[in-house]
């Protein structure tokens, strides 16, 4: 009876030392990312019948429990990855509204008022060199404004698709790290320090992809993203993988075509395409919910071609090859993906498309990634970034073509002897309007007249040709100057596609007139070179010699006066004019001023938007951080109530051994 | 509650960084004193700014055009001014005479007098401001009007249109007469004699047959064939030629003229043409009556030949190109005003322009300052009370 309460006492003794041991690791953890509060479980041990009592043999500790709360950590997860989304595209949009810093000075629109203020100036006193200097010095000025904004928007899409790929190697990291994790806790399901490293990977990984997490009977746990994609299963793993633009085909069981898609140019859309017949398709840019229409709600028909006949969807060229063009069958698919994007690895080596995609309404299109920072990352690129170039790559061309159309039919002080244009038609001996010219669709039909002078400035003679982009080409036209001019004005067309207008030896020319815009669209006489924000510049041709920027233009006698002011007044008066701006297949009618201010509101709005989302998802997810940490962090305060807890036990049971030990003597004295 | 106590570490850290991070947003605005800093600070407001300043440059460039214009045109509008004086002083000297109350030598004495008035109002028709004329219409870089000779006709049949060409150089004014009658470029020659002394000695000359240019000393007429030379038998009804001064208007018959507002321009040079007249350039005839430098032409021809008939014939002619002048100063005035007047208004729309910018972008100090104090006072708070939040522990009662 008496080694009954020894034993009792010395399990009290161990259970106390154990009990010290947890709650001194408990300490020690307390900051511990991950790490969950353990506690000894007691448990009362069997009793023993003595004397036909039922007596009790102490407590044992039947095990150490982590605790948690698996269903806050379900909530946890998921917040998480919207915070991580927010506050990856808040790094970012925050950088895209740095580059259109707007004071009176920079910016966009500063530099707008100061290029066509400039204008106003040369009008006033059009023969004046200062005014020639400051056009100039504003032209290069806006020039390099749009080019460098775009340059540093550029910037950050490269920042973005390094840090995609860095946060996909890191998830990959991750996933791994989890399946052995996974294998450790299959092979030892009590191993808490192997279920909270796990754990805490898992957390981890949430911050780059949305993921939910399946426990199962054997401990281990199953990571899903989207609720639907395996990542990890027990000690099986999927990889997500960064892979550049490219396209997937979907042809139906009897289709025999053997051929291939093709496409080139860039765009933020994904495009899936949908034989109707044989040779035509529909196009879709939100993976088929909605056609393309045109503009009387109709789909558009595109039909198929080859690298000649190209389709532009949304930018982007699309062709077949290989295997000639009308052999599809109806309902062959293909999905376009002219970016890089976001792919998970099938079980059976192929690639899911993962990217993140959203309708024209902005919701997320089912089965893609729709959190976490690698999505994050993703949408700010393709729904911020990119479109905000476009955006601005739309203002450019608008502000090239409007500077052109007016100065392309202007005159200077000085008459031209010879003049090259700026834009290369691809085909010359097409039509002009399917030349593959840049402005090939701005072009109208109408007459071109152009006037040559003499050596001593007197009129010559004008020429007056007929141009219809409909019906002729760039040869065409070519042919028509040199036949009307009768060797005064001598057009040639280059290998590389431009036009060049040369006078005859001693004489000299000017453009009288432009009702077709040829000039504008072959880049001759013009201000600006280039079709974008990041290619647009002063033409050489007019920053080398000031003479030749036009102020006025060609009177109906042929002459030009010195003080003539025409062209000047139409360029500075674009800051009062609404044109016609085209941009992510919108027309807009608004000032070149107003559509640049469009854009950095439209900038700032989604910053501001992504700001109170980055703030709310944040908000909510540390809620549910505080909330899973209140259970199963650790408070150093308990753990000392415990350590004086188990040191009382522990001289309590010491106790117990020297009662125990005294009752003996007891007895033994007895004897 | 439980509370971890790792949770009031992070707890204390999250609400130190957001009192801090308020402390330095305000600190920025102070700073800039502007509550735009950025387009997300007021996406709306930060479009609306920049619209308006583009709109305050383009009235900057309208108002820069309307006060530039008005310094052009109120020089023009001075030597106008003189140039009027001059004609008062014309106008008496025509008066003169005309009266036929002086001899030859008076009336020389007079023509003379005549061409330095006419010679001064040539140097008003050229009136530049910096490098830019300001009669030459919007040909700025070219003076208005350059000398020439021209030809005054007294003759019951020829006029300006049957004289193709004048050439040479005069001096003074040379007189050239028929002494017989016959069409030009016809079978027959014409006698004519030409004087150079204002019709003291004679020249005597011949039209040959088929000819057509009639050559006096240095200067010649060239008539256009079939024009009829009639014999001036000192009755003054045959045909009389004066070859004097003349200008010729070489500038442009359109003003150079600036845009003031969105749909409305202001001309800021004025076509010489319409004020002084002259010998149009591109056709080599006067312009239609009334001409100023042509009826002096003709005055000048008049006085140096001692003809106050003739002299009192241009009279009604100098008092309606007077009258142009005149009107032509009244419409510079006119357009000065309106310079002016759109100056002050514009410089009121961009005060009110400027002001509502302001309302967008700028911060507003008092408000500023109370917010800051704020700011720092709750940024204090949370340092004091995170303090005795940390010194709160268990072991210190143990």
């Amino acid at each position: 009876m008496i080694n009954a309460i020894y034993n009792t006492g010395v399990t009290g003794m161990m259970n106390a030392q154990n009990s010290t041991s947890v709650t001194t690791n408990n300490i020690t953890n307390a900051d511990v990312p991950g790490y969950k509060k353990q506690t000894p479980i007691y448990e009362t041990s069997t009793s023993v019948k003595t004397n036909g009592l039922h007596i009790g043999t102490g407590a044992d500790i039947a095990g150490i429990e982590a605790s948690t709360n698996y269903f806050v950590e379900q909530q946890y997860l998921s917040t998480s990855a919207d915070a991580a989304k927010y506050n990856q595209q808040v790094t970012y949009q925050m950088q895209l509204e740095s580059t259109l810093g707007q004071s009176d000075t920079t910016g966009l629109n500063a530099s707008l008022s100061s290029f066509l203020g400039s204008w106003s100036t040369l009008a006033s006193d059009p023969t004046q060199p200062g005014a020639w200097e400051e056009v100039l010095a504003s032209g290069q000025g806006i020039a390099f404004t749009y080019s460098d904004t775009y340059a540093q928007m550029e910037q950050i899409t490269q920042s973005i698709e390094q840090e995609i790929a860095a946060q996909v190697t890191e998830a990959n990291a991750l996933i791994d790290e989890i399946a052995v994790l996974n294998a450790q806790v299959a092979a030892n399901p009590t191993d808490l320090q192997a279920i909270d490293a796990r754990d805490q990977a898992i957390r981890e990984l949430s911050t780059y992809v949305n993921v939910s997490v399946e426990y199962q009977a054997d401990g281990t746990a199953t990571v899903l993203t989207e609720g639907q994609f395996t990542l990890v299963e027990g000690q099986e793993t999927n990889h997500l993988s960064h892979q550049p633009a490219q396209s997937r085909e979907s042809l139906m069981p009897y289709s025999t075509y053997t051929g291939e898609v093709a496409f080139s140019g860039t765009s933020s859309e994904e495009i899936m395409i949908e034989f109707i017949d044989d040779t035509h398709y529909y196009a879709s840019l939100d993976g088929g919910a909605t056609w393309i229409t045109d503009e009387s709600g109709n789909p558009v028909v595109y039909e198929a071609g080859d690298e000649d006949n190209a389709e532009n969807i949304a930018g982007v060229d699309v062709w077949f090859a290989d295997d000639g063009t009308t052999s599809h069958a109806k309902g062959d698919r293909y999905i376009i993906t002219p970016k890089s994007g976001l792919y998970l690895e099938q079980n059976d080596g192929s690639y899911y498309n993962l990217t993140p995609s959203t309708d024209a309404e902005g919701a997320y299109q089912n089965g893609t990634a729709t959190s976490g920072s690698i999505a994050g990352l993703f949408l700010s690129r393709d729904d911020y970034v990119v479109p905000a170039m476009d955006t601005l790559d739309a203002l450019a061309e608008s502000l090239i073509w409007e500077t052109n159309v007016a100065h392309a039919k202007g005159a200077g002080l000085e008459h031209h002897t010879n003049l090259s244009g700026t834009y290369a038609a691809e085909f010359v001996s097409e039509p002009l309007a399917e030349s593959g010219l840049y402005f090939q669709d701005n072009l109208t039909a109408g007459d071109v007249t152009y006037v040559t002078y003499n050596a001593d400035g007197s009129v010559s003679s004008t020429i007056t040709v007929t141009v219809d982009p409909a019906v002729d080409s760039l040869e065409d036209v070519a042919a028509d100057i040199n036949a009307a001019s009768g060797g005064e004005l001598v057009a040639t067309v280059t290998p590389e596609g431009t036009l060049e207008l040369a006078a005859a030896a001693g004489q000299s020319f000017e453009v009288a007139g432009d009702e077709a815009n040829l000039m504008a669209g072959l880049g001759l006489n013009t201000f600006f070179t280039g079709t974008s924000a990041e290619t647009i510049a002063v033409n050489g041709y007019v920053s080398s010699n000031p003479q030749h920027i036009n102020a006025g233009v060609v009177n109906a006698d042929g002459t030009v006066v010195s003080g003539s002011n025409e062209t000047a007044k139409t360029i500075s008066g674009l800051a009062d004019e609404d044109v016609e701006i085209e941009c992510n297949g919108i027309t807009y009618s608004e000032s070149l001023s107003s559509f640049s201010s469009m854009l950095v509101s439209d900038v700032g709005a989604d910053m501001l938007s992504v700001e109170q989302k980055q703030v709310y998802a944040q908000g909510t997810n540390d809620y549910y951080y505080e909330y899973q940490l209140s259970s199963s962090g650790v408070n150093v305060d308990e753990e000392q109530i415990n350590l004086i807890k188990y040191q009382q036990q522990y001289e309590a049971c010491s106790k117990i051994i020297m009662t125990a030990r005294d009752m003996l003597d007891e007895v033994l004295d007895m004897l | 509650m439980r509370i971890a106590t790792s949770q009031i570490y992070t707890a204390s850290l999250k609400h130190m960084n957001k009192a801090l991070s308020d402390v330095m947003e305000l600190q920025m605005m102070t700073t800039t004193q502007k509550k735009l800093n950025a387009p997300s600070d007021d996406p709306s407001g930060a479009a609306l700014s920049m619209q308006l300043r583009a709109y305050d440059a383009t009235l900057a460039s309208y108002e820069e055009n309307c006060t530039l214009g008005g310094n052009y045109l109120a020089t023009a509008d001075s030597a106008l001014q003189q140039a009027s004086e001059t004609i008062m002083s014309i106008s008496e000297l025509a008066e003169q005479a005309s009266t036929g109350t002086y001899n030859q030598s008076q009336m020389e004495a007079m023509g003379i007098e005549m061409a330095g008035y006419m010679d001064s109002l040539y140097q008003v028709s050229n009136t530049k401001l910096g490098e830019m004329y300001l009669f030459g219409g919007n040909d700025i870089e070219n003076s208005a009007y350059e000398q020439t000779i021209g030809v005054t006709i007294d003759d019951p049949v020829i006029g300006q249109a049957d004289v193709l060409a004048v050439e040479g150089e005069v001096d003074s004014t040379v007189y050239i007469k028929a002494t017989g009658t016959g069409v030009v470029g016809g079978g027959a020659d014409i006698p004519y004699s030409y004087s150079v002394d204002g019709g003291k000695t004679w020249t005597d000359a011949v039209l040959a047959a088929g000819d057509t240019e009639l050559t006096a000393g240095t200067c010649s007429v060239t008539l256009a064939p079939g024009t009829t030379l009639t014999e001036e038998t000192g009755t003054g009804d045959g045909t009389n030629l004066y070859v004097r001064p003349a200008y010729v208007y070489a500038g442009s018959s359109e003003p150079l003229s600036v845009a003031i507002g969105e749909n409305s321009e202001l001309e800021i040079t004025t076509v010489g043409s319409s004020v002084f007249g002259g010998i149009d350039g591109a056709t080599g005839e006067p312009y239609p009556d009334p001409n100023l430098f042509e009826t002096m032409g003709d005055l000048v021809a008049y006085m140096d030949t001692g003809n106050a008939d003739g002299v009192a014939s241009c009279i009604e002619d100098l008092n309606e190109a007077y009258e142009q002048l005149l009107q032509e100063t009244a419409n510079i005035g006119a357009r000065q005003i309106t310079a002016q007047n759109t100056a002050t208004a514009i410089s009121i729309t961009k005060d009110r322009n400027i002001s509502q910018i302001s309302a967008i972008e700028d911060a507003d100090a008092t408000q500023l300052s109370v917010e800051m104090a704020q700011a720092e006072y709750v940024y204090e708070a949370v340092l004091s009370t995170t303090t005795n939040v940390f010194q709160l522990n268990l072991l210190n009662y143990l």
